[in-house]
């Protein structure tokens, strides 16, 4: 399995003085299921921002997409990739319907509508379709964003926090929808509820103050011994 | 509530607030150095002082960014009436300050006013002031005082003679305005979000997205609706007193007034999420500003359809020369409005009249007006 982005010596800040994120080395594999954890602060979200581009405060030594450089910003890799914000509120005066046609064409797709069906209702979405993003409420908004991009399948998406608002039934529907999108590509996703990477992931990245501590893959990947490296931050309610 | 208030609008001490009248000051004081004069009618600085104030007003009152400070405010048990009087007064000094000041500071830099001609512009503001907020809180029970309010101000802004009759009348009206005001509830005054969830069923591929994001973002505003009207009725009379006082490019200034409208041109600074959405989705330029931009250009067609209509209906000189600059001028603005959303984007923003009001408006009114201005002198 070879990596579908490879990034080395990644130091972040928002101001010079006091990085976030301290020189990590990432390698992201092609169809797999990336787990990232960490304590709040510990720089998840700078790191998810960067490689989409949105964060200007940062060096690294080397980006690679499939072993060839690129730059975040490349538009190649831009289309290679989709991200479902922790907080969105973009797009507020499209339906679903719309959001999705126009993310579409910016990715120079066309949506299975079959597909999409498929997803909305597993998420149990059907009777917001029609209704402005704008006008409802935050765990349907992150369905309708998150419909849109498993719906995209790009190489890779990436899920900030994406449980976050979800009710029971969509939370399972997301575990299983992550777990199941290695057959076309790779999820990169952070999140804080211990059972969201347990039940989904094939590699579990730890990150602590700023550099990537622990790497746990197959049968290690265990609530147990991530909750060890963590402290007390991810509560037993979370497992 | 007064301290709580005027540390969001004005700023920790009234920095903002004093920062705002320093810049106004060194405005005016660059621009009178110069030593040109201008002749503008006192109606036309009375006219714009008391439009201006008022549409800030509104701005201010409607603010959802205000809402959601004012909703934790107003669940605070207070004394009703003075919190409703520190409310005015902070709103009053805000748009004073902060927007007003740098109106007056280009207007004063060009033009000498006597002393009563000041004391009428400060009643003038006053009635602004008080009247919108005193109308703002009527109008949900008793539309018809809001009106009447209107209605005055717009009489006494048309009609009313030089000298002392004018100070006489608008001091009476701004006591009226006061009265009007002290028996407005402070329950009047809060921002209601909607909650109205309406259904915008799709047949088949969605076309024309942006068009429909655009006009669901104006339906959603009415607000800005009028505001555009009263920018479209505002460079009509300013068109129409150059007009007649023989100065030809009117018409132009008129065109090239109504690129002020500021509401269509801040679609993407004003929404935080929509900024980083666009530069995380590849395509931001074809497939987010190129559209954006036609439909900005229709809609100014659509304003300058309506100005170049009044503007003949109420006596103007509509020739070929307006039927050529207004597409021209339409398609600059649509183009230059798109540019400065996608590379200019105003993010360093605290409340919504920060946007509106960003030094960057007044860019291609500026440019238009210079256009307007050589085009008729030349042609």
């Amino acid at each position: 399995m070879g990596e579908i982005l490879t990034v080395k010596g990644l130091k972040g800040w928002y101001t010079a003085d006091k990085p976030v994120l301290k020189g990590l080395d990432l390698d992201i594999e092609e169809n797999s299921v990336i787990g990232l954890i960490g304590l709040n602060g510990a720089g998840k979200t700078t790191l998810m921002n960067i490689i989409c581009g949105l964060h200007d405060g940062f060096e690294c030594s080397s980006v690679k997409m499939h072993d060839k450089a690129v730059t975040f910003k490349d538009k190649a890799f831009m289309k290679s990739r989709y991200i479902v914000f922790s907080e969105d509120e973009s797009f507020g005066y499209f339906n679903f319907d719309e959001y999705l046609t126009y993310v579409f064409g910016c990715y120079g797709k066309t949506p299975d509508d079959a597909y999409v069906n498929e997803l909305v209702e597993r998420f149990g979405f059907g009777e917001h379709r029609p209704k402005l993003i704008k006008d409802l409420s935050l765990g349907n908004r992150r369905k309708a964003y998150l419909i849109t991009g498993f719906a995209l399948r790009p190489d890779l998406l990436l899920l900030d926090e994406p449980v976050n608002g979800l009710d029971f039934n969509s939370t399972e529907t997301l575990y299983s929808l992550i777990a199941g999108y290695k057959e076309f590509g790779t999820v990169l996703f952070s999140s804080h509820i211990l059972e969201s990477v347990t039940l989904t992931s094939d590699k579990v990245i730890v990150l602590e103050n700023g550099v990537i501590t622990k790497t746990y893959t197959g049968s290690d990947i265990n609530a147990e011994s991530i909750r060890a490296s963590l402290g007390t931050e991810v509560s037993e309610g979370d497992v | 509530m007064y301290k709580l208030l005027s540390r969001k609008l004005l700023g920790d001490g009234y920095k903002s607030a004093i920062r705002s009248v320093l810049v106004a000051v060194i405005i005016w004081f660059s621009l009178h150095s110069l030593e040109k004069t201008i002749p503008i009618a006192q109606k036309v600085i009375i006219i714009t002082g008391m439009f201006y104030t008022m549409t800030v007003m509104i701005q201010t009152l409607t603010s959802q960014d205000n809402a959601k400070c004012l909703k934790g405010l107003f669940a605070m048990p207070c004394d009703e009436k003075r919190t409703l009087w520190e409310y005015t007064a902070v709103v009053g000094i805000y748009a004073l300050t902060t927007k007003t000041s740098l109106l007056f500071a280009l207007l004063f830099a060009f033009c000498k006013p006597e002393p009563l001609q000041i004391v009428i512009l400060v009643l003038s503001v006053l009635y602004s002031i008080l009247g919108t907020i005193a109308g703002y809180g009527s109008f949900k029970k008793m539309p018809a005082v809001t009106g009447a309010l209107v209605v005055g101000g717009i009489a006494m802004a048309m009609l009313l003679p030089e000298g002392m009759i004018a100070a006489a009348v608008l001091a009476a009206a701004d006591i009226v305005a006061a009265v009007v005001l002290s028996l407005q509830k402070l329950d009047s005054y809060r921002v209601s979000e909607n909650t109205k969830v309406k259904a915008h069923r799709t047949k088949g591929k969605p076309k024309m997205l942006l068009w429909r994001y655009v006009m669901r973002y104006l339906a959603a505003h009415k607000n800005y609706l009028l505001s555009t009207v009263i920018i479209i009725a505002f460079s009509c009379y300013l068109a129409i007193n150059f007009d007649d006082q023989g100065m030809k490019m009117g018409c132009g200034i008129g065109l090239a007034m109504i690129s002020l409208n500021t509401p269509m041109a801040i679609i993407v600074s004003s929404n935080r999420g929509l900024k980083r959405k666009l530069e995380a989705l590849p395509d931001k330029t074809p497939r987010f500003f190129i559209p954006y931009g036609i439909v900005l250009f229709i809609f100014y067609m659509i304003c300058y359809a309506l100005f170049l209509t009044s503007f003949g209906i109420f006596g103007g000189t509509v020739d070929l020369k307006a039927f050529i600059t207004a597409p021209l001028f339409a398609a600059q603005a649509a183009f230059a409005a798109a540019l400065m959303e996608d590379k200019f984007t105003i993010t360093k923003w605290k409340t919504e009249p920060d946007i509106w009001h960003n030094p960057r408006k007044y860019i291609t009114p500026v440019v238009l007006t210079l256009e307007a201005a050589l085009i008729y002198m030349v042609f």
